[in-house]
């Protein structure tokens, strides 16, 4: 309740603030002022329900014209539906009247006169005058911003549905990215199995090619015949040349498939080499040789004997390749300090230098390659297997000087 | 130091000795050897050359104790060393069948080859100076003989001409150090190659 000696405690703080000049008359006039310019609705109300005083904006508010709403009972400014329900509210409020805004959590309606309704916000309050207690309203029309409101709610639920359809469309994308991520492990599957298969079927008529045709050498090597020596040498290099191709795609697939484990074992690396040496002398063009050096007592290793054939074998193998007739390719091999090294070494057609920066990556081949037979997975696989033997390559290269440097430990770790 | 170098002509070599099946001291110790244990343990005990031959005649080892050395690869003969010390290296060579040797020759001052499984033929050849190689002969070595070599320069090819798989039990004293090769092509014949070496 709004005592009439609070009000009046504020009028006299406001009269005694500092630099302040009003007179009580000019406070009065104040308040007038403001009951007639405020922006709300002011309405007071006697118990019993009739509007004694109002402002105007209350009457621009609902509609009626200066003096109409004076005696009329407030629910007069109700949508009908509500009236009864009012007056049952009021005099509960008369019987226990706070200072509350009103309808909480409630929709308040405002009905103007032409029987349109409006949004509005209602806050109670009551006083006292000469022992008669009085109910003053303060009205808002609050049109705008339940418009407002409303605007917003809509916004949000669209925004609400747009993230939905969003979000739906993202699962769908996702779904899709997830098939068809599905569908390429599935292929590169069947890819794989596909290679391999062929590989291995493609070998094993390799192989048998290659016997008969060791035959008909070993029949022929009497007779001398220089043409058919010459065309089963033909034959036996290009079966060599399949057969690697074949093998490179294998070794490629079973790494990538992770098939492949280190299986260390004691290799005697000088009779390794010279295995390998003899398996590949065949490669050789007329006048190639290959000389292998051993440097240092020591020669035993705990190696994966394949995995060391392999990187051997590639870096050998394209030793011989990239020289030409006549050219010698050479293989050292030392151990020292745990270390072992193996260098090949070539006089060969070189690396380009801006081929240099990707010669270990798959499928690639140096621009001078061109006419000579290679997958460009050779020196890829080296580097696989080299990074599962714990070791290392670098090379260095310029037309008729290549060397490649293998660096590996000399006993590898069941760790590694 | 290098201790093996492969080189494909032999600039060395003023022509070759060589004693096959040369009769060994049938007063030594003749019981039969029946593991490679006790073979390395007789090796080791007499650490002497001339021993060895006749040690190697005792060889009686099933095939079963030898196992553990055999390995096998489609594209090459295979070389597993047994044991090597200063004064000998042994070897188990495991040819597939049509499997060869290239033609070569090496360093060390005596080998002794002994066939233990399949048959494997050892062709020989002479180096002509400035005429290239000839194939000289051509011997079958079958298992229980022992193909002695003597120091000097012996070229020479083994190949594995039986259906099967073949094994051959090498002793090299000392353990070689220089293995060379040579194109048999490039020899005497013709002085362009029409192929690859093979």
């Amino acid at each position: 309740m709004i005592s009439t000696s609070t009000t009046q405690g504020y009028l006299a703080a406001m009269m005694n603030n500092a630099g302040s000049s009003f007179e009580p008359k000019d406070l009065e006039r104040i308040g007038q002022l403001l009951f007639a310019t405020a922006a709300e609705g002011l309405v007071v109300v006697a118990m019993k329900g009739d509007i004694l005083m109002h402002n105007p904006r209350l009457n621009a508010m609902f509609g009626y014209t200066d003096g109409a709403l004076l005696g009329k009972p407030i629910e007069v400014l109700l949508p009908d539906a509500v009236r009864s329900r009012h007056t049952a509210h009021r005099e509960a409020y008369d019987k226990k009247p706070v200072q509350r805004s009103m309808g909480i959590g409630m929709d308040l309606w405002g009905k103007r006169k032409d029987g349109s309704v409006f949004p509005v916000e209602v806050s109670l309050n009551h006083f006292e005058v000469n022992g008669e207690r009085f109910v003053m309203g303060l009205v808002t029309d609050i049109t705008l911003r339940r418009k407002a409101e409303e605007d917003l709610q809509r916004t949000n639920q669209e925004l609400e549905q747009r993230v939905e359809q969003r979000t739906a469309e993202l699962r769908a994308a996702e779904h899709s990215v997830r098939e068809a991520l599905e569908k390429e492990k599935e292929l590169h599957g069947l890819k794989g199995r596909f290679v391999s298969m062929a590989s291995h079927e493609f070998r094993t008529p390799l192989s048998t090619i290659m016997s008969s045709v060791d035959l008909i050498g070993r029949y022929t090597e009497e007779a001398a015949d220089e043409k058919v020596t010459k065309h089963v040498a033909r034959i036996r290099t290009k079966v060599r040349e399949m057969t690697a191709m074949l093998n490179e795609f294998l070794s490629l697939e079973k790494i990538e498939q992770g098939q492949i484990l280190c299986s260390p074992a004691e290799i005697d690396i000088v009779h390794l080499c010279i295995e390998l040496m003899e398996e590949l002398r065949p490669l050789a063009k007329p006048g190639q040789t290959i000389d292998y050096d051993h440097q240092g007592e020591e020669r035993t290793v705990l190696l994966d004997r394949q995995m060391l054939s392999n990187v051997i074998t590639n870096l050998v193998t394209n030793a011989l390749k990239y020289s030409k007739e006549g050219q010698a390719a050479e293989l050292r091999t030392s151990i020292a300090d745990g270390k072992l090294t193996i260098t090949v070494k070539d006089r060969g057609i070189g690396i380009p230098e801006e081929d240099q920066q990707h010669l270990f990556e798959r499928f690639f081949r140096g621009g001078n390659t061109t006419n000579i037979q290679g997958t460009g997975l050779g020196l890829n696989i080296v580097v696989r297997y080299l990074d599962l033997l714990g070791g290392t390559i670098s090379f260095t290269s310029a037309p008729g000087n290549t060397e490649f440097t293998v660096a590996l430990p000399q006993h590898l770790s069941i760790e590694q | 130091m290098a201790i093996l170098t492969f080189v494909r002509y032999g600039a060395e070599q003023s022509g070759y000795v060589r004693e096959v099946n040369k009769p060994v001291d049938r007063h030594m110790h003749s019981t039969p050897i029946t593991s490679i244990r006790e073979l390395l343990q007789e090796l080791l005990r007499h650490r002497d050359p001339e021993a060895y031959g006749a040690i190697l005649l005792r060889y009686a080892v099933p095939t079963y104790d030898l196992e553990t050395y055999f390995r096998w690869n489609t594209r090459h003969y295979t070389r597993t060393c047994i044991h090597r010390n200063e004064e000998f290296e042994l070897l188990v060579i495991c040819y597939e069948p049509g499997q060869r040797t290239s033609l070569h020759d090496y360093d060390s001052q005596m080998a002794w080859i002994h066939p233990v499984m399949g048959e494997v033929v050892e062709e020989r050849f002479a180096l002509i100076p400035g005429n290239g190689i000839r194939r000289t002969s051509e011997v079958h070595r079958h298992p229980g003989e022992v193909d002695r070599i003597s120091e000097g320069i012996a070229i020479r090819r083994f190949t594995n001409v039986g259906p099967g798989r073949a094994v051959t039990v090498n002793l090299y004293a000392k353990p070689m150090s220089k293995w060379r090769v040579y194109d048999e092509h490039t020899g005497a014949t013709t002085i362009t190659s029409p192929g690859p070496p093979r």
